[in-house]
């Protein structure tokens, strides 16, 4: 009884089933919080952010388009609610489209690919070989899948900051993993 | 998948003592794992996650809307305004009251003899929307705590709570004034006093409670009423002086609540 999907305990919520959202919680919400608390050290907002998450979903939970894993759809509204709640105040509609449909991770380029993929070989060997601030960069865009404007609520910096580390960034993982090619 | 987390990462990860090359290794397993996603979930403090939940449940709780709050629904209250009013029950003493007070306007006026009738009709119709909308703002509300916990606007959730109230105890009045034989042309004259009394008590409201608030409006008041009745002036009430009187008593009240209001001092302490 307890073997529904992620999908369907979320097509449940949007019919207004209340244990369903329960049983999303408790599948969901402990790696969202220790995943957020890598992100932010306030545990006030963090606390806040999740709890924004769960409230979200089961207001729009009909919004899910049924692509991808319902766990990465539930981590791009909760790091977006906790970016809004780092900006100092709610976002103006917390259940918009830019909050609910950019959830899903996309994936852009082959570098993006690559990183994705990240485990204890090349890349992370790689990754290591950044300086802290490139890799901060990386993880906000290509790990977490936030817009530079978002990256740079997250991580204090101006846009434009975020555009030039992740630009290099890029460039040093491609020179070191796909030597042969130029670009 | 070629590997799974084992029993020391899931720790470092909790711990935050990842760098963050395996760090984002973890975590794109885990959006892709859900067997690892349930070890790494039971890592997390447990407390913590009940009091969220707690949060989740009063932020999704969809109580039945009182019959009031769905009557002004329909006539294009805002779905989100309705659910932050019927978060308060305190809303039906207020309503109650105005139904109440219309009541006892009626069958009093009835039982008076006819001279007093009109005086006891001005005396009550135009205190009434005052002192629901002091009883709106009680201290026991428990939309004072929502009101915290929410993105609404303070002074907006005040307000809406005044309207609300007015909605409902201005017609309730109106309708008593207008179906009793001995009221005639007063039906309509209290309006103006009440609308400046209403004012004053939102005024007021900005620095003292609601019982305090609701004493002071109603004295005032009395004073005036007894004071042209000892003068037997009541029929003042109507004339156009009178009326204009009422008219730039509530536009300086009105000017009073505004300057509180922009000072940040909402009627009821929710500022
Ligand atoms: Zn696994």
């Amino acid at each position: 009884m307890s073997t529904l999907s992620d999908a369907e305990l979320l097509r449940n919520i949007a019919a207004g089933d209340e244990a369903a959202l329960r049983q999303l919680y408790e599948r969901h919400a402990g790696w969202l919080l220790l995943r957020l608390n890598r992100r932010c050290g306030s545990q006030d907002l963090v606390a806040g952010a999740l709890q924004d998450t769960f409230v979200a979903v089961w207001q729009s939970a009909g919004r899910f388009r049924g692509e991808g894993e319902v766990a990465a759809w539930l981590w791009g509204i909760s790091i977006r609610r906790l970016i809004s709640a780092l900006r100092g105040h709610p976002a103006a509609d917390p259940l918009g489209d830019d909050v609910v449909g950019a959830a899903v991770p996309v994936v852009n380029s082959a570098e993006d690919e690559l990183l994705r993929g990240v485990e204890y070989g090349d890349v992370g060997r790689a990754l290591r070989t950044l300086p802290p601030e490139l890799r901060a960069t990386l993880q906000a865009t290509v790990i977490d899948g936030l817009t530079t404007k978002e990256a740079a609520v997250l991580l204090g910096i101006p846009q434009g900051t975020v555009k030039s580390r992740l630009r290099v960034a890029k460039s040093r993982l491609r020179d070191q993993l796909m030597p042969g090619r130029t670009s | 998948m070629t590997w799974h987390l084992g029993p020391e990462l899931l720790d470092r990860y909790s711990d935050g003592d990842l760098d963050l090359a395996r760090q984002s290794a973890v975590e794109t397993h885990l959006l892709a794992c859900a067997d690892c996603r349930q070890l790494t979930s039971a890592k997390a403090p447990q407390d913590l996650l009940t009091d969220i939940w707690q949060g989740v449940q009063i932020a999704t709780a969809r109580p039945r809307m009182p019959w009031p709050l769905r009557l002004l629904r329909k006539l294009g209250l805002a779905e989100t305004d309705a659910v932050i009013l019927s978060a308060s029950s305190s809303l039906y003493r207020p309503w109650l009251l105005s139904l109440v007070g219309a009541f006892v306007i009626g069958v009093g006026g009835t039982m008076m003899p006819a001279t007093e009738q009109r005086s006891l009709y001005l005396l009550f119709a135009p205190l009434l929307p005052a002192i629901t909308v002091a009883a709106a703002y009680d201290a026991t509300d428990p939309i004072r705590e929502l009101a915290a916990a929410t993105p609404f606007s303070k002074l907006r959730i005040a307000l809406l709570r005044t309207a609300t109230v007015v909605a409902i105890a201005l017609p309730v009045v109106l309708l008593a004034g207008l179906a009793l034989p001995f009221v005639g042309a007063d039906a309509f004259a209290w309006l103006l006093p009440s609308l400046t009394l209403t004012l004053l008590a939102l005024t007021l409201l900005t620095w003292w409670t609601a019982s305090v608030t609701a004493w002071v409006v109603a004295v005032l008041w009395l004073t005036v009423v007894g004071i042209l009745r000892s003068a037997q002036q009541l029929s003042a009430v109507d004339t156009p002086f009178a009326q204009l009187a009422f008219a730039v008593a509530a536009l300086l009240a009105l000017a009073a609540l505004a300057i509180r209001l922009t000072t940040h001092h909402a009627p009821g302490g929710y500022a």
